[in-house]
């Protein structure tokens, strides 16, 4: 090629790039895009608990992060891979359970696998079938999901419009640890009782803090700020929580509810 | 005879201990090769098989060089045979035992009364030969050149019914050990297939000739299962489902190899080679011919898609759907069924529903709990060895089993506990305290 085209050739790889990293025109426009909302979950983000008993905290979290995406996507599906260890550690997703915290369970499918690659290898290709969410519990130890893996899992994610959603127990405690491709990181724990009020509670409430939001260029969020939300399962939106809202007691004469 | 007057006539016997069951099942394996020449094979116990050839013999160069090839391989495999083509199940099988030979299928009914008149009389298969032969016959011969009614009378009608059936005269058709499918391709390597991409490209071509088929007669495969036939005799069977019709080879031969893939890890033994290789619809729909897809498929099919290829890597029963169920015992409210089974079915919306978990157990996990009243909620438990004290509850609920089908369950009151750091339990107590149980145990069910 002439010499005079080096400033082309130079133009050309930036716009091929630009267009594989997704910046710029050609980027799909996520239909959540709230902006200033941290808790945007992006293409991939990773939900980790605070301590190993909040495992099924996170779990709850990720459930609502899905059905919040799956509300901004008429007629999407949402894929919930479950490994066997995470049945045997904190249970099932219970359709009776998630029909009431906001989701119809109607347009869940899940799938079961034995062991992380396999979980990995399904996420992959669910994420990559377009897919309106994708929740995956995985036991993997955090040394082995490094960088490759959650690059896959990103390519996947971007390629198919869907956002993925990863809980990783085994990483407890080690949120700022160790690094990968995901674009967003929020550590979730279980929100303490409250003194007064807030007593039944039929909305997931967490005690979540956002670790690395990329995705949401638009928010600050300070990583070590711990915030207490909850999920209104009627509106498939989070709110901020100074009160925990108590359930109506449909069903729950008053005297039935007690605090000890 | 008794094995020792047996040795003693013939010192050099081997004797070996009777296995009937070992003897069926061998039977059956060989039933299950011999499809490789009809698919309407039936075994014919104890140590005969029964095939239905017809309009399949010219395939194999006719019939006389077809049952020579049967009995080549038998005698390959190890197994000493005798075999008989005839126009009737049942005179093919007195045949076989008696006097194998080959009828041609255009012969008279006076050609076949004589070959099936020189049977003896245990070509019937009687249960009991001794009034024949107490009367004096003893050939089939006999039984035809007399009038019917008086041996009618006089050794039932199943005699006369098994009469016409050996003389063909009334054919009962063979009952296949397999159904088999209305759609089926085949094809056959003479010098068999080992290497697993030769195996995947005639699956291919396979795929591509079922779909011809089926475009036929506008259907799409719902169910498809794949044989393998080995040169030794052995036959290796893969099947894979999907949850909406298909009919496109590229999808039907994905799903195929996604099988073999897992298959190949704990070995689709090949052995020496796959010399047939088959491939039928076993369920089918029918399928409008839409235009050939120039877009992508629409988003739900390619999610639909995506599970029936996670379904035939990890197992039917590990892609699953959420089904409500009328019953109010929680684990019973739900059922989780294979997806591509059951079309996702919505769900009942309810306003007024008691607190159900996000996260149930298989089994309820048991766990230990102080409760101030018998029938009160509990302070504190203690689960996997952790001490949980309550500091808000809810409840209780109580669920009565279901007595019409199981009498010795017991009624459970659930509750909703809450813990002092904020996790969340639902908790039940198995058995009423005074009427059913002195002394009720707690479980844990569910998470939130």
């Amino acid at each position: 090629m002439a010499r005079g085209g080096f400033s082309e050739r130079l133009g050309f790889l930036r716009r091929r790039i630009a267009a594989l990293e997704g910046v710029g025109a050609g980027q799909i426009l996520r239909p959540e895009a709230a902006a200033g909302d941290p808790l945007q979950p992006g293409p991939l983000s990773e939900i980790l608990p605070a301590a190993p008993r909040d495992a099924p905290v996170a779990a709850a979290l990720a459930f609502a992060l899905a059905a919040r995406a799956l509300e901004a996507r008429p007629g999407a599906a949402l894929a919930w891979i479950v490994e066997d260890m995470s049945a045997r550690e904190i249970g099932l997703p219970y359709g009776r359970g998630l029909a009431a915290a906001g989701l119809d369970p109607s347009r869940l499918a899940l799938i079961r696998t034995r062991r992380p690659r396999e979980t990995f290898e399904a996420m992959e290709e669910a994420l990559r079938s377009r897919a309106g969410a994708v929740v995956a519990e995985s036991w993997e130890t955090p040394g082995r999901y490094d960088l490759l893996a959650s690059r896959r899992l990103l390519l996947a994610a971007r390629r198919g419009g869907g956002v993925g959603l990863l809980v990783l127990p085994r990483a407890a405690g080690a949120a700022q640890r160790f690094s990968t491709a995901a674009e967003a990181r929020f550590e979730a724990a279980a929100a303490p009782p409250q003194q007064s009020g807030g007593w039944p509670c039929d909305h997931p409430v967490f005690r979540l803090r956002i670790v690395k939001n990329r995705a949401a260029p638009g928010a600050s969020a300070d990583p070590n700020v711990w915030r207490d939300v909850a999920f209104d399962p009627q509106t498939r939106s989070f709110h901020a929580l100074s009160r925990r809202p108590s359930a109506a007691s449909a069903d729950r004469p008053a005297a039935e509810a007690r605090r000890a | 005879m008794s094995a020792a007057d047996a040795r003693a006539m013939r010192p050099a016997l081997r004797l070996a201990p009777a296995d009937p069951q070992a003897d069926a099942a061998l039977l059956e394996r060989l039933c299950d090769w011999s499809r490789r020449y009809t698919p309407l094979a039936a075994p014919d116990a104890p140590c005969g098989l029964l095939l239905d050839i017809t309009g399949a013999s010219h395939l194999f160069g006719g019939e006389a060089a077809m049952c020579g090839d049967v009995l080549e391989r038998l005698r390959r495999q190890g197994f000493a045979a005798r075999a008989a083509i005839a126009p009737g199940p049942a005179l093919a099988r007195a045949l076989a035992r008696f006097a194998p030979q080959i009828l041609p299928p255009a012969a008279t009914q006076a050609q076949i009364d004589a070959i099936a008149g020189a049977l003896p009389i245990a070509a019937l298969g009687l249960a009991d030969d001794a009034p024949a032969l107490r009367a004096g016959l003893a050939r089939i011969g006999d039984f035809l050149s007399r009038p019917r009614a008086p041996l009618a009378a006089r050794f039932g009608k199943e005699a006369l019914a098994r009469l016409d059936a050996l003389t063909c005269r009334r054919r009962d058709p063979v009952t296949p050990r397999f159904e088999a499918a209305d759609f089926m391709v085949e094809r056959r390597f003479p010098e068999g297939l080992t290497a697993q991409d030769a195996i995947e490209a005639a699956l291919t071509a396979l795929c591509a000739d079922l779909c011809h088929l089926l475009e036929r007669h506008g259907l799409g495969a719902r169910r498809l299962a794949a044989a393998f036939f080995r040169v030794d005799g052995a036959v290796k069977h893969l099947r894979v489902g999907a949850s909406r019709p298909l009919r496109e080879p590229a999808r039907l031969a994905s799903l195929l190899r996604e099988r073999l893939a897992v298959l190949a890890e704990d070995g689709l033994d090949t052995g020496c080679g796959f010399d047939v290789l088959r491939l039928e619809a076993s369920q089918t729909q029918p399928l409008d011919s839409a235009a050939a897809g120039f877009f992508e498929p629409p988003s739900g099919e390619a999610f639909e898609d995506m599970l029936d290829r996670l379904a035939a890597r990890l197992g039917p029963e590990r892609v699953l759907r959420l089904s409500p169920q009328a019953a109010h015992v929680p684990e019973l409210a739900v059922t989780a069924v294979p997806a591509r089974a059951a079309p996702a079915a919505p769900w009942p919306q309810e306003e007024e529903t008691p607190p159900r978990p996000l996260r149930l157990f298989e089994t309820p996990e048991p766990v230990e709990a102080l409760a101030l009243a018998p029938d009160g909620p509990p302070m504190r438990f203690r689960w996997r060895r952790a001490l949980h004290e309550t500091a808000n509850w809810e409840g209780p609920e109580r669920i009565a089993p279901q007595w019409w089908t199981d009498f010795s369950a017991a009624t459970r009151d659930y509750f909703h506990v809450e813990d002092k750091e904020g996790r969340r339990f639902w908790l039940f107590r198995d058995g009423l305290y005074d009427s059913e149980t002195p002394h009720p145990r707690w479980f844990l069910h569910g998470l939130w």
